[in-house]
């Protein structure tokens, strides 16, 4: 358990310690180092400029005192001071531009400082927005969950509903020749009744016809008792 | 025994960036001076590390004055530079999301704010001060035993590992300081100061374990020193807050500053 | 070695002699805090034409658990002596940096020229069988940086 306690307070403070030495030695180390090579490259061309520019003038000043020589003495000093002349120039370019070079740097050393407070601050914005995409995401996670469950409930409903619609349609569908067959059956009935009364009906008309031919054939034999009869049971077809 | 060479190494790394620039109203040439950066390493001191901001600028200001000494400000404050670099950072500028880095020295040669600020400019006087702070803390520690019987190329050695940045040298003969002697396992008084806001620091004899032999804690040294506002007082040191319940003795080993004293700034 | 209450009751009674032979020791700072009190004094001297003050204050270490001696030098101008002046000024001989150094007074926290610690503890040791050992060590060192105490001051010892 000590140690437990132990390794605690240690870890913070080398993770603070190591923080530290992050965000205030290493960004800065290389930077600075080049700038101050920099720095002393430029020191050592301007002394060697100006060691270069003295040389210069004395030698400006060795001609100018010295009585006229021959022509080709001259003409080689001339020479050289043209090239020396030429050699300091390239040197002062060189100079300004190394100047030129150091403004620079210290200007990318501020930015660089801009950069990286700014970046540290989207990242603290990002891990803020990482978090809470995290939280909504377990949410969304136990919603889904939550709709899966729902919908395997729905399944087995539907599935059931099916099952049962196809219990009743096959249901149906016996019925359904049933009924047909009693159509049919209907028809057939209809068409035999349908005889039946013409049956019934030319048996009437019969019946009537042989009525009419006893009336006819032996009208005076029959009393008017059996008129009046047969003329109530006229067969009405 | 100072053994976490971990912590000791990492907290040897540190380094601040400073960026000097000189006094406006002290440059005499027409031309502006650039300016300087450098990195400088916490545990040491100013007057050893400016040796090439001194080169850089003193061709600027004029040199009516002989010996013109230089002296460092920070926020209109001149920079009390017998303190080792760390624990003037951690003073004058804290801790904190924005530290704005690097960190803006001006540097003077003029009017040197003599009853503010020890006159350092050898590298003889800054030994004599950081060797007699080694004593004071080992007076503390062990009776200032230790550091009567080393010899002094032990003190040399501890002096040169500390300019020249070299920690394993410097820690050969440190760890000599930090070793607790056989019958007790714990120095016989913590040295350390604590500063407030201010930059004012306080000392106190305070032992690192209690009466009954349980090891103290920073926790315990704040309740010594301020018995009404330890619960919301924080502290800080090498940039960084160590937890309240760090044993006093380990701190003393580990985060001592190469003059073998804690410096714990309030916040 | 002493403790702070023991010096604090040896400075205040060095302070009431020197309140009746009217010396001009003074105490300042904060007497109730640890380490907070110390003892002052400024005298005027003439050295080669010119008008110096010297400040000289007692104070506690709290490491070494003795006494110290600090100063300072000021000109007229309120300018202050650098080491190499002081020394000039008091004629010491040998090698001054390992007995005279600036540091931190312990109270006001700005620098003082300062007289070792280090050989001081074996001092009082030497010193213990006084009644006042502050009074005797002070009257020791004292002069070595132009601090005379009058004789009287014995009847503390």
């Amino acid at each position: 358990m000590a140690k437990l306690e132990e390794t605690n307070w240690r870890k913070c403070i080398i993770e603070q310690i190591q923080d530290r030495n992050r965000n205030q030695t290493r960004y800065f180390h290389d930077i600075i180092t080049q700038n101050n090579r920099l720095f002393e490259n430029a020191n050592a061309l301007r002394s060697e400029n100006l060691q270069l520019s003295i040389q210069n003038e004395k030698l400006k000043a060795d001609t100018g005192s010295q009585p006229i020589s021959n022509a080709s003495g001259d003409s080689k000093l001339t020479e050289r001071i043209q090239f020396l002349e030429q050699k300091v120039l390239v040197q002062q370019e060189e100079l300004t531009e190394l100047h030129r070079r150091k403004g620079e740097n210290a200007q990318q050393i501020i930015d660089l400082n801009v950069k990286l407070q700014e970046r540290e601050k989207v990242l603290a914005l990002k891990e803020t927005s990482l978090e809470e995409a995290l939280s909504s995401n377990s949410v969304l996670k136990v919603e889904i969950r939550m709709h899966e469950s729902n919908m395997k409930e729905m399944e087995n409903l539907t599935q059931m509903l099916r099952d049962e619609h196809q219990a009743l349609q096959l249901a149906f569908n016996l019925l359904e020749d049933k009924l047909r067959k009693v159509q049919v059956t209907l028809d057939e009935n209809r068409q035999l009744v349908e005889r039946l009364i013409s049956y019934k009906a030319k048996d009437a008309q019969k019946m009537n016809e042989d009525n009419d031919n006893f009336l006819n054939r032996a009208p005076k034999q029959h009393s008017a008792l059996t008129l009046s009869t047969f003329g109530l049971f006229r067969y009405v077809s | 025994m100072a053994n976490d060479r971990e912590i000791l190494r990492e907290i040897w790394e540190g380094k601040i960036p400073v960026r000097f620039t000189l006094y406006p109203d002290e440059v005499y040439e027409l031309q502006q001076p650039d300016e300087f950066y450098l990195m400088v390493p916490r545990l040491s001191y100013f007057p050893l590390v400016i040796d090439k901001v001194k080169k850089h600028f003193i061709r600027y200001v004029s040199n009516d004055k002989n010996d013109q000494e230089m002296w460092l400000e920070y926020d209109g404050q001149p920079v009390k530079w017998h303190f080792p670099i760390g624990l003037l950072f951690d003073l004058l500028v804290g801790t904190g999301p924005d530290l704005g880095l690097p960190w803006h020295i001006v540097v003077h040669f003029e009017k040197f704010p003599e009853t503010q600020i020890f006159r350092l400019n050898s590298k003889d006087l800054v030994e004599a001060h950081f060797m007699a702070c080694l004593k004071e803390a080992d007076v503390l520690k062990h009776r200032g035993q230790i550091v009567s019987s080393m010899q002094k190329k032990d003190h040399n050695q501890l002096w040169s590992g500390l300019q020249n940045d070299k920690f394993d040298q410097f820690w050969a003969v440190n760890r000599k300081l930090m070793e607790v002697s056989g019958e007790v396992d714990h120095f016989k008084y913590i040295p350390f100061r604590i500063y407030d806001i201010e930059g004012f620091y306080k000392q106190k004899l305070v032992k690192p374990v209690s009466d009954e032999g349980q090891r103290k804690t920073l926790n315990d040294l704040l309740m010594e020193m301020y018995p009404k506002r330890a619960t919301s007082v924080k502290v800080l040191t090498h940039g960084m807050f160590p937890p309240l319940n760090t044993p006093l003795q380990w701190m003393s080993e580990h985060l001592s500053y190469p003059d073998n004293f804690l410096h714990l700034c309030l916040v | 070695m002493l403790d702070w209450e023991e010096f604090s009751k040896h400075l205040s009674q060095m302070k009431s002699l020197s309140d009746e032979l009217l010396d001009g020791w003074a105490i300042l700072g904060k007497t109730g805090t640890e380490n907070g009190a110390y003892l002052a004094k400024k005298v005027p001297r003439l050295f080669e034409e010119a008008l110096l003050l010297f400040e000289y204050n007692v104070v506690y270490d709290l490491s070494y658990g003795v006494p110290k001696l600090c100063f300072n030098v000021f000109r007229t101008d309120g300018s202050m002596l650098q080491l190499n002046e002081c020394i000039h000024v008091l004629g010491f001989d040998g090698e001054p940096v390992l007995v005279l150094t600036q540091m931190d007074h312990p109270v006001l926290q700005r620098p003082f020229f300062t007289l070792h610690p280090c050989k001081t503890s074996e001092f009082m040791d030497f010193c213990s069988n006084s009644k006042n050992p502050l009074v005797s060590w002070l009257s020791a060192i004292g002069p070595t940086v132009g601090l005379n105490l009058a004789n009287e001051y014995s009847q503390c010892t």
